[in-house]
C-alpha cells in the first residue's frame, strides 16, 4: 500500500504521524496503552505490507508522544511550581505583554531567583501574577514579588490549569507584594513593538469613545479586552466573534475579506494578494507579534496563497508543514489552544470549502466582494462550529445573516480607522473629526449585532459531546473529499455543474 | 483606474453615511443616547447621570449649555463605556472633574478618563494618600497639564445665569494632610438650577453631617446622592429630615461585599417617604430637570 507513495508523500505522512503522537501525549494516554495501540497498529500495517515506512511512522508517533511529555517541566526544585502552596520571595521580569483588564492587571512573570533559606537560588518557570489596576506595569520590568503561590485550578467549568499550561504557566499568584527594581530585561524588538502598540492604542482612545475604541483596537491591534460584556455576548449570540476574538482566528477571515475588498475596488488580483499579505504582516507587528498571532498570521497567509495559486494538494503539504513546525515549537497548542485549533479548522474550511460553497450563493451580488466574503465565512463557520459547540455549548442561528450584513464593512472600518489614527498622530483634533466616519461604520456593525442578538432564537444552547464532534468532523472530511475530488478549479472559475 | 462600478459603490456608501448622519442629527445631536428616553424637552435641560459603575461612585452632569461635569470615576474602567453611552460620539471634552476623595472606588476610572478626554479643570481636596491609583492620577494631571484647584472653603461657581455649583465641604485646607478617615474629607457639593437643588455627598459620614447641621448650612435639596453608598455610617434621620429630599440615589454595586446599602438606611428613607433609586437594582439612574420639574429615568425598573 505504501510502496506506491512518492517520497514527499511519505515525508508528510511522517509529519502527520508526529502530530498524532503529540495529540496522544496531550490526552494523557498511558504509556502501556500507547504500547498496545502501537503494536496493534504495527500488525495492521504489516498486513498491509508497509516495511520501512511503517517503522518510521511508528517512530514518528512515539517521538511526538515524548516531545509533548518533554515539554511539561518536572516538578523539582529547579522549577518554580515546585513551590506551589508556599509563600515565596522571587525575582524576575515581566516576559509578556501586560494583560490589562477592566479592574486588574495580569502579568506573565518569568522567575529567575528565589529566596531560599536566607540565600538566593536560581530558579526558572513562569508565574501568572494578578495585581491591581495601578500602578501600570510594562513588559521587561524587573520585579521582586512576595506572595503565596498557588496551583491554577478549575473556575466553574473552565479548566484554568490546562489553559495556562499552554503558556507554560503552572503557578499563579494573587495578593502579592510587588517591588519594581532597577533595570529592564526582555527583547528589544518586542519592547519596541509593544511601545508602538500602546502609542497607537492611545491614539484610538483619544479619537473614539467606548465601546467603539475597543472595537477598533480589536480589529487593528488585536486588543480584545475592553469590549463591554453585553456587546461581547451579542457578538457571541450572532456568531461574529471571529471578527475580533479567539487569538487570531479572525486573521484568516479578515485577510480574505481584505483581499476581496481590494479586488472589489478594482485593484488587480495579484496586487490585492500582495496588499492583503502586507496587511497581515503589518497586523502582526501592530499586535506586538505574540506567538498566537504569528501562528494565525501564517495560517492566514497560507489561505491567501492557496487562493492565489489554486493548487490545493500543495497547500495541504504547506499546512501540514506549518502545523508540524508550530507543534515542534510548542506541542501544547495542539490540544489545549482553542485559538490554534479554530484558526487551523477555519483555514481548512477556507481552502477547501469556500469555492464549492460559493456555487450555492450565486444569487448574491458580487458588490464589495459580498458573495466571496459570505461563502468564505460560511466555509469557516462550517468547519469551526462543531468545536465551538463542544467548547461553548451553543450555536448561532443568525450567524449567516449577521455575517452578510457586517463582513464587508470590516475592511472599510479598518481602513478608515487606520487613516484616523495616522491623522491623529499629526493632530488629535483632525483625527477626532475624521473618526466620525469610523464611528459610524463601527456603530453600524454594533447596532446590527445588537439588534440580531435580541432575537430570542438568535442562538440556541446545544452542547456537543466529544463523540458528536468526531462524528461531525468525519462528516465534514467526507464532504471535503467529495468536493475536492471534483476537478480543482483555478481561481476565478466556478465549478461546472456536470462535475457534481 | 476606478471603474464606473467602483464609483457607484462609493457613492452609495457615502449616501448611506449621510442618511445615517441625518438620522442622528434629527434626534437633537444625542440621538443614540439614553437621555432621549426622558420626556422632558431638551432645551434648557439639566441632566445628571448616576452611572452604573459597580461598587463605586461616578456621576456625569450635563448642563443646559452643554458643560460637562464628572464627579468621581468609579472603581474600574467601566466608566469609559458609561461615558461613551451618555456623551455624543464627537464629545471629547469634560469641563470639570471633581474628585471627592482618593479612595479606589472613586478614583480608579479617572486615570483613563484623563488620558482619553480633554479635561479643563479639576477640583479636589489635596488630602494625602499614597495609593498607586492616586499617584498615577496625579502624574497624569501633570503630564496633561490640567489646571488643579483645591477646595478648602465654601465657594460658589456660577456655571451660567441660572445654574450654580456650590462646594459645601471641607472647610479647611487638607493639602498634604494625612487623615485617617478619608471618607470624611469628601467634597460635598450641590448643584442649584433655578428652584431645584441636587446634593452630592461623596462618602461623607454622620460626623460630617452633624458638622454641617451644627453650622446651620442650607441643606435643603430635592435630590440627594446618599453618602458612602448607603452605608449605615451615613444618612442619619435628622440629616435626612433637614434635607427634605424627594429622591435619594444610592450608588452601589450588585451583591457588593460591604452589604451596601444598609437596610436601616433604606427603612429610614421609606419612613420619610423619600423615593429611592439604586444603581445595583436600577442600573443607570438619570435625573432631568428644567429648573422647575424633576424627572427620573432608570435603566431598569424594579417593582
Amino acid at each position: 500500500m505504501f510502496g506506491k507513495l512518492s517520497k514527499s508523500k511519505k515525508f508528510y505522512l511522517m509529519l502527520s504521524a508526529f502530530i498524532i503522537g503529540v495529540a496522544m501525549g496531550s490526552f494523557k494516554i498511558q504509556l502501556l496503552f500507547l504500547a498496545v495501540a502501537l503494536s496493534i497498529l504495527t500488525i495492521i500495517l504489516f498486513i498491509l505490507k508497509g516495511r520501512i515506512i511503517v517503522i518510521l511512522i511508528i517512530f514518528a508517533i512515539v517521538a511526538g508522544f515524548f516531545w509533548l511529555q518533554r515539554s511539561v517541566p518536572e516538578k523539582n526544585i529547579e522549577n518554580i511550581h515546585f513551590f506551589n502552596e508556599e509563600k515565596v520571595i522571587v525575582e524576575g521580569f515581566i516576559s509578556e505583554e501586560v494583560d490589562l483588564r477592566s479592574d486588574h492587571q495580569k502579568l506573565a512573570f518569568k522567575t529567575e531567583k528565589i529566596k531560599f533559606e536566607d540565600s538566593w537560588r536560581q530558579i526558572k518557570g513562569l508565574v501568572l501574577v494578578k495585581t491591581e489596576l495601578y500602578p501600570y506595569y510594562e513588559y521587561g520590568q524587573i520585579l521582586k514579588i512576595e506572595c503565596l503561590l498557588r496551583q491554577p485550578g478549575k473556575i466553574d467549568d473552565f479548566d484554568y490549569e490546562k489553559y495556562l499550561a499552554r503558556y507554560n504557566i503552572y503557578s499563579t499568584c494573587y495578593n502579592s507584594k510587588i517591588a519594581i527594581l532597577e533595570g529592564e530585561k526582555g527583547s528589544f524588538l518586542k519592547k519596541y513593538l509593544l511601545k508602538s502598540k500602546k502609542y497607537f492604542l492611545n491614539k484610538i482612545n483619544r479619537i473614539l469613545p467606548e465601546p467603539h475604541a475597543s472595537f477598533l483596537a480589536g480589529l487593528l491591534l488585536g486588543v480584545r479586552k475592553g469590549i463591554p460584556k453585553e456587546i461581547m455576548e451579542a457578538f457571541n449570540r450572532t456568531g461574529v466573534t471571529h471578527i475580533i476574538a479567539v487569538s487570531g482566528y479572525n486573521i484568516t477571515i479578515v485577510a480574505v475579506a481584505l483581499m476581496n475588498f481590494f479586488k472589489a475596488i478594482s485593484i488587480s488580483r495579484k496586487k490585492s494578494f500582495y496588499f492583503a499579505v502586507l496587511g497581515i504582516i503589518a497586523f502582526v507587528f501592530l499586535c506586538g507579534a505574540s506567538a498566537a498571532v504569528v501562528r494565525a498570521a501564517i495560517m492566514g497567509i497560507i489561505v491567501l496563497v492557496a487562493n492565489q495559486v489554486g493548487r490545493k494538494t500543495n497547500t495541504l503539504y504547506i499546512l501540514i508543514l506549518a502545523v508540524f513546525i508550530m507543534v515542534m515549537i510548542n506541542p501544547k497548542i495542539l490540544i489545549f489552544d482553542m485559538g490554534f485549533q479554530l484558526s487551523f479548522l477555519a483555514t481548512i474550511g477556507l481552502i477547501y470549502l469556500s469555492k464549492p460553497i460559493e456555487k450555492f450563493f450565486k444569487f448574491m451580488p458580487e458588490t464589495l466582494g459580498l458573495r466571496e466574503n459570505f461563502s468564505t465565512t460560511m466555509a469557516a463557520i462550517l468547519t469551526t462550529s462543531p468545536l465551538i459547540m463542544y467548547n461553548f455549548s451553543r450555536i448561532s442561528l443568525v450567524a449567516p445573516v449577521a455575517n452578510i450584513l457586517i463582513l464587508s464593512a470590516i475592511p472599510i472600518a479598518m481602513f478608515v480607522g487606520f487613516i484616523g489614527i495616522l491623522l491623529a498622530i499629526f493632530s488629535v483634533y483632525i483625527g477626532q473629526i475624521f473618526s466620525w466616519i469610523t464611528w459610524l461604520i463601527l456603530e453600524y456593525i454594533i447596532q446590527v449585532v445588537k439588534i440580531l442578538a435580541e432575537l430570542d432564537w438568535a442562538s440556541i444552547n446545544l452542547g456537543f459531546g466529544l463523540r458528536w464532534v468526531i462524528f461531525c468532523y468525519v462528516l465534514i472530511f467526507i464532504l471535503l473529499y467529495f468536493c475536492n475530488n471534483l476537478k480543482i478549479v483555478r481561481p476565478g472559475q466556478y465549478f461546472r455543474s456536470d462535475n457534481l | 483606474m476606478l471603474s464606473k462600478k467602483t464609483v457607484k459603490i462609493f457613492v452609495s456608501i457615502l449616501a448611506a453615511i449621510f442618511i445615517l448622519i441625518g438620522i442622528i442629527l434629527k434626534e437633537d445631536f444625542s440621538g443614540l443616547n439614553l437621555s432621549s428616553e426622558a420626556s422632558m424637552p431638551i432645551e434648557n435641560r439639566l441632566e445628571i447621570h448616576y452611572l452604573d459603575v459597580g461598587q463605586g461612585d461616578a456621576i456625569l452632569i450635563k448642563t443646559p449649555h452643554n458643560q460637562k461635569i464628572l464627579i468621581d470615576g468609579g472603581p474600574d474602567m467601566s466608566i469609559l463605556d458609561q461615558m461613551g453611552k451618555n456623551l455624543s460620539f464627537f464629545d471629547r471634552q469634560i469641563d470639570i472633574i471633581i474628585l471627592t476623595h482618593p479612595h479606589s472606588d472613586h478614583i480608579n476610572g479617572l486615570v483613563e478618563v484623563l488620558r482619553r478626554y480633554d479635561v479643563r479643570k479639576i477640583y479636589y481636596t489635596g488630602a494625602f494618600h499614597t495609593s498607586p491609583a492616586y499617584l498615577e492620577w496625579l502624574e497624569m494631571i501633570k503630564q496633561k497639564n490640567v489646571p488643579l484647584e483645591i477646595i478648602k472653603e465654601q465657594r460658589v461657581l456660577a456655571l451660567d445665569n441660572e445654574l450654580k455649583l456650590e462646594f459645601l465641604y471641607p472647610f479647611e485646607d487638607l493639602m498634604n494632610k494625612d487623615i485617617k478617615e478619608l471618607n470624611n474629607t469628601s467634597i460635598i457639593n450641590k448643584l442649584v438650577y433655578k428652584d431645584k437643588i441636587f446634593l452630592f455627598m461623596g462618602d461623607a459620614e454622620k460626623e460630617v453631617e452633624q458638622e454641617l447641621m451644627d453650622l446651620d448650612i442650607d441643606l435643603d435639596a430635592d435630590v440627594i446622592k446618599l453618602g458612602h453608598h448607603g452605608s449605615s455610617s451615613s444618612s442619619t434621620e435628622d440629616f435626612l429630615k433637614k434635607i427634605d429630599a424627594q429622591y435619594a440615589i444610592i450608588q452601589c454595586g450588585e451583591d457588593n461585599s460591604f452589604g451596601h446599602p444598609h437596610l436601616s438606611v433604606i427603612r429610614r428613607l421609606e419612613r420619610l417617604g423619600i423615593k429611592i433609586f439604586r444603581n445595583d437594582l436600577n442600573g443607570q439612574v438619570s435625573v432631568f430637570s428644567d429648573g422647575e420639574r424633576i424627572e427620573v429615568v432608570a435603566e431598569r425598573i424594579v417593582y
